[in-house]
């Protein structure tokens, strides 16, 4: 504890006054680690990758320098060796007058004369990192000179010290500087400060200019009523007057946005660039992942072929001989095969890897690129171009398929309707189409209908079934009422035992019953079916699932009398009434398996 | 007659696997070639992404001085 506390002290007063503060990173750094990242980057359309990277030695160029103290604990390397009439003089006082003569005891050298430079050691860089309390001391130095350097800046850095003796005193030279990537990070943060910077000053700016001009817009009607009272000419006055401050705003507006812009393009090209190519390195190692599980999967089934094999050959009636013969060639097939099969798991952990930090990169990526695009942009523009991109995206994404277009369409307008709109195409492919897809998923199916049922979701409690769902949605939908619905349920807690669910159900069935439209809620509720019911169901749930997209027309055709089939064998052996959910599964079941191969091959063409 | 049809089947399946086991090779040493395309990409992809970072300090810093 009290050598800790000597320590701090000496630091303070070895430290030398903080220096007036140096530019972090210069334009002359930069060119020099221009010039080896370009030439790695050429390099890198020539070479394998492994290869370059071996060389890459970035000049570090910020460096710190501080001079005029030795420390005695870790530069004793420095001092020059006692004469002999100095050693007998120190053994003369029983080496108690040390101090006053200068001198010092080195473990491995003897005895040192400290105001004597050893001239071994001029000129060399000696690195400060081994040692772990030097380096800490010298870290602390260095902050202390430079406060504004982070914990994480000084870690990072390359410390080194080195001699020089002038005018008969030792003095100590420490560097301290970046490595590359300190460098690189070092600009990367200037870039963010830009950024910042932009967008409270120039783009807080124009934002300013615009509400104001919108504030103007909204109140320019009522001139007519302000300027009543006023003579014709007075009246004439003010609004050429407010046309003129009208078009000096619209004129600054202009300037200020493409002032802006041009900064701002500095940015946005490159960033809009990695992004782009983000994605397709997000879509090559999709794929490559995609066809590894799926060769995988061919590949496990080879190998419970043959393990099957073996099996037979074992069971057979074979002469022992030619069993024998049989089992042991398959079995070292079996062999070869099994340790092949590690090798799909470790491409696939690798793609895994890769995409997970890939796609890290791509949503940095898309806050930055939305960041440098909102600046100078009001809430309202914001808000319009985000509709704007949803509703071209969603018109693009789902032109082959109507019939989600249709159920969208069928929402009340607002935010639910926005948010199917902006789903990925997947989700909403799911989500919109079949909702049976959801039973499970409790948490999703919650978040998901909390859009059309707002804090009524809560009311029904986690894990609503959908049959409660989807007569409630339909209810809505139907209405068009959005959220402001009639129906009122009972509070869990008014409720005393514990029908909560069934009372609630049976308010929303009897609503959308009464509201004439029992169809949905029908189609829900279990019940019995005819052939002609479970043949329109199977069809029309087909036609969802995009049996169009299958050009055969003897495929298409096929799907449907198995999926009919299928549903009516299903039907067959369950004793008790079925719902609409479990015809519409199992066609999908059935559309997955028998469409699979299809789509397989025409993907390879 | 048997055991000849037997040795037979076994010949068929034993250059079946033997035909499924080289396919296997030839998508692993494909999928290898395309994860290296892909990586030099990446790299590339990352030093660009310095080279940007270090031109875009170089005007800020022009433009300031």
């Amino acid at each position: 504890m009290e050598q800790s506390k000597i320590n701090t002290e000496e630091i303070k007063q070895k430290t030398p006054k903080p220096q007036e503060s140096k530019k972090e990173i210069s334009v002359e750094s930069i060119d020099e680690t221009l010039i080896t990242e370009e030439g790695i980057l050429d390099s890198l359309n020539k070479y394998s990758k492994d290869e370059l990277f071996k060389d890459i030695d970035l000049k570090n160029n910020l460096k710190f320098k501080v001079a005029g103290f030795v420390d005695e604990k870790f530069d004793e390397a420095v001092y020059g060796k006692a004469t002999l009439s100095e050693k007998i003089l120190n053994f003369a006082t029983l080496g108690l007058a040390k101090k006053d003569l200068g001198l010092i005891k080195s473990k491995e050298k003897g005895l040192l004369k400290k105001d004597v430079f050893n001239k071994e050691m001029e000129g060399k860089e000696i690195e400060i990192g081994q040692n772990k309390e030097e380096r800490s001391d010298m870290e602390k130095i260095i902050g202390n000179m430079h406060k504004e350097l982070s914990e994480e800046d000084l870690g990072g850095r390359r410390i080194t010290k080195s001699f020089e003796f002038v005018d008969g005193k030792i003095i100590k030279i420490v560097q301290a500087s970046r490595t590359e990537q300190g460098m690189i990070d070092a600009a990367g943060k200037l870039l963010n400060g830009k950024i910042e910077t932009l967008e409270k000053g120039a783009g807080a700016d124009l934002i300013k200019e615009k509400e104001g001009l919108e504030k103007h817009y909204s109140s320019k009607e009522k001139i007519a009523e302000m300027t009543k009272y006023l003579d014709p000419e007075a009246k004439e006055e003010i609004i050429k007057k407010i046309s003129q401050e009208e078009a000096d705003s619209q004129e600054r507006i202009k300037e200020k946005e493409e002032n802006l812009k041009s900064e701002l393009d500095v940015f946005r090209t490159p960033f809009q660039e990695r992004l782009g190519k983000t994605n397709e390195l997000i879509d090559n190692f999709s794929g490559m992942l995609k066809d590894t599980k799926e060769a995988e999967s061919k590949y496990n089934s080879q190998l419970k072929n043959i393990n099957s094999m073996i099996e037979q050959a074992q069971k057979s009636g074979l002469f022992e001989g030619s069993k024998k013969e049989v089992v042991e060639r398959l079995s070292s097939k079996k062999a070869e095969f099994e340790g092949k099969a590690k090798e799909f798991g470790v491409r696939k952990n690798i793609f895994e890897a890769k995409l997970g930090q890939l796609k890290n990169n791509k949503t940095e990526l898309e806050k930055v690129v939305s960041k440098i695009n909102g600046i100078g942009k009001t809430k309202k523009e914001i808000t319009e171009e985000e509709k704007a991109k949803t509703e071209t995206n969603y018109v693009a994404e789902e032109k082959e398929n109507p019939e989600i277009v249709k159920k969208i369409d069928l929402l009340p307008e607002g935010d639910a309707k926005e948010y199917f709109k902006n789903l990925s195409t997947k989700t909403r492919r799911i989500l919109v189409s079949d909702e049976s897809f959801m039973e499970d998923d409790v948490e999703r199916i919650n978040a998901y209908y909390e859009y059309f049922l707002g804090k009524d979701t809560k009311i029904f409690g986690p894990g609503l079934k959908n049959e409660k769902i989807n007569a409630y949605t339909a209810y809505i939908a139907k209405t068009r009422e959005g959220k402001q619905s009639d129906i009122h349920l009972p509070k869990k807690e008014d409720v005393n035992d514990g029908r909560h669910e069934d009372i609630s159900e049976k308010i929303v069935t009897d609503k959308v019953k009464n509201l004439g439209f029992a169809d949905e809620f029908e189609s829900k509720t279990e019940k019995t079916f005819t052939e002609k019911e479970i043949e329109d169901i199977v069809k029309t749930h087909l036609k969802i699932v995009g049996l169009s997209k299958i050009k055969d027309r003897k495929i298409q055709d096929q799907i449907t009398i198995k999926a009919i089939g299928n549903v009516k064998k299903m039907i067959a052996k369950n004793e008790e009434p079925m719902t609409e959910i479990y015809i519409r599964k199992e066609t999908k079941r059935v559309f997955d398996a028998l469409s699979a191969s299809y789509f397989k091959s025409k993907k390879q063409l | 007659m048997t055991n000849d049809t037997n040795k037979n089947d076994l010949q068929k399946i034993l250059e079946e696997i033997e035909k499924a086991g080289i396919e296997t090779d030839n998508f692993l040493a494909e999928i290898d070639r395309r994860m290296a395309k892909t990586d030099l990409e990446y790299a590339k992809l990352l030093i660009k992404e310095n080279i940007d970072t270090l031109k875009i300090a170089k005007k800020i810093l022009s433009a300031e001085a």
